[in-house]
């Protein structure tokens, strides 16, 4: 029986997570909004910073997060625009499916997305900047901040929308909460950058970890009451 | 049973609904009707559990006679038709209605949207787009979504806005038969020789009350 449950939530996530795939790929909202700013931001950086690849040791990791946390709520905020048009989620929310799936299936595709977008960002960094960030460790970073910022964005892209400057309002309430785990993604990448292996006794590590798990039960329990007003 | 119970509901300073009170049995069409800003969509909204009332609430029977008024069972039989389509306008008429039956996890061997999008006759709109629909043709897909929904009780906001005579006989047709079916409508409408055209309760939101007309 709580297999069968179990088994038609997961049914439930699917759908809702294929719906927004279809989505984007349809309006390329997320891509066009998200990645056409992170791509000003590096160009503009190109010709405004010229620093040598020892200062961009020290530079480059907060202007790299600087520009994934500017051009994530910027995508966050085109990506749920469908959901609110017609009222369309509300028609979902009204068939008295569980909230927890509504606030994960977002948070889900949110996260592929901002997934998708650090991937690609990195890119121009390393060929206009020639700041080159990437290893395998620094894609575990990456999960951990998209893991946080989807949570939180999720549930403030929301709340944002009821309000009448909610493209203002969204930047007020997603940078402060996320600043946490934006300073240790900073810093972890910081001591990647130089040279340091990732270790799990990292204690920026561990307040990323920590903040997601804060995150994690927190956000799904403020949706629901949010969709309730 | 469908209670809405001394609902009172006030914007500010100004109330809309008082005490307003009314009960929908198994297999009844009732309709409200009402001048503009009398309260008829704030009262849906209320019984959808969409709003919250000052007071008052909205209680539902089930067959067992168990009495219960919260959002969550509420919702699950409930089909609310609003001015809003509901419909995703990137989605095409057929992903749309796919998507919520399989939400509403609906098995049958055809498509139960087929035959309801075939009684409103936009069938060839299947694969279009939902923006690119016009408003009567949105409005039609949207009534299919809400009466695929397995429920009790229907409520619809003025859901022959924008349809043309025909679509209205055929929506006065089909909800003849869901009342058949033993479920209850409750419907708000300005249109007369609709209301006319149905066998139905008429309720009157006159200064926040009910009336029932005679």
């Amino acid at each position: 029986m709580k297999i069968d449950k179990m088994k038609d939530l997961a049914n439930q996530l699917i759908l809702l997570v294929k719906k927004d795939l279809i989505l984007e790929w349809r309006t390329k909202e997320f891509t066009t909004a998200s990645l056409v700013l992170g791509m000003l931001i590096v160009v503009v950086l190109n010709f405004g910073i010229r620093l040598t690849s020892e200062q961009w040791e020290m530079a480059g990791p907060g202007v790299l997060w600087i520009c994934f946390v500017l051009s994530g709520i910027v995508g966050v905020g085109r990506a749920f625009q469908s959901d609110f048009d017609n009222e369309a989620l509300t028609g979902i929310d009204l068939l008295g499916i569980s909230r927890d799936i509504l606030f994960f299936s977002k948070m889900t595709t949110c996260m592929i997305f901002i997934m998708m977008m650090l991937l690609v960002l990195i890119v121009p960094f390393i060929a206009l900047l020639g700041f080159n960030p990437f290893s395998w460790e620094l894609l575990v970073v990456l999960i951990l901040f998209s893991l946080g910022f989807s949570l939180v964005s999720t549930l403030f892209v929301f709340v944002s929308n009821q309000t009448k400057s909610k493209d203002v309002i969204m930047y007020v309430l997603i940078l402060p909460v996320v600043l946490p785990i934006l300073i240790a993604s900073i810093e972890v990448t910081r001591e990647l950058v130089a040279g340091y292996p990732l270790n799990v006794t990292n204690h920026w590590l561990g307040i990323l970890v920590g903040f997601d798990l804060v995150y994690l039960v927190i956000c799904p329990w403020l949706f629901g009451i949010i969709l309730d007003d | 049973m469908f209670l809405i119970d001394h609902v009172s509901k006030a914007y500010g300073s100004n109330p809309v609904l008082i005490n307003a009170t009314l009960e929908v049995v198994e297999g009844q069409l009732s309709v409200i009707s009402g001048r503009n800003g009398t309260g008829k969509t704030t009262l849906l909204k209320i019984a959808a559990t969409l709003l919250s009332p000052d007071s008052g609430s909205v209680i539902m029977l089930d067959q067992n006679g168990v009495q219960f008024s919260d959002q969550k069972r509420l919702r699950q039989r409930l089909s609310y038709l609003s001015h809003s389509t509901f419909l995703y306008d990137d989605l095409t008429v057929c992903e749309n209605l796919r998507l919520f039956s399989n939400l509403m996890q609906i098995e049958s061997e055809q498509p139960i949207w087929i035959n309801l999008l075939e009684r409103f006759g936009i069938t060839n709109y299947l694969d279009t787009k939902v923006k690119e629909l016009s408003h009567g043709t949105k409005k039609k897909v949207s009534l299919c979504r809400n009466l695929m929904k397995p429920c009790t009780i229907m409520l619809w906001d003025e859901p022959d806005s924008g349809l043309d005579d025909l679509s209205i006989g055929t929506l006065g047709e089909l909800a003849m038969e869901q009342t058949q079916q033993g479920k209850s409508i409750l419907l708000t409408s300005h249109n007369r020789s609709f209301i006319e055209s149905i066998p139905c309760i008429e309720y009157e939101l006159l200064d926040g009350s009910l009336i029932q007309k005679v």
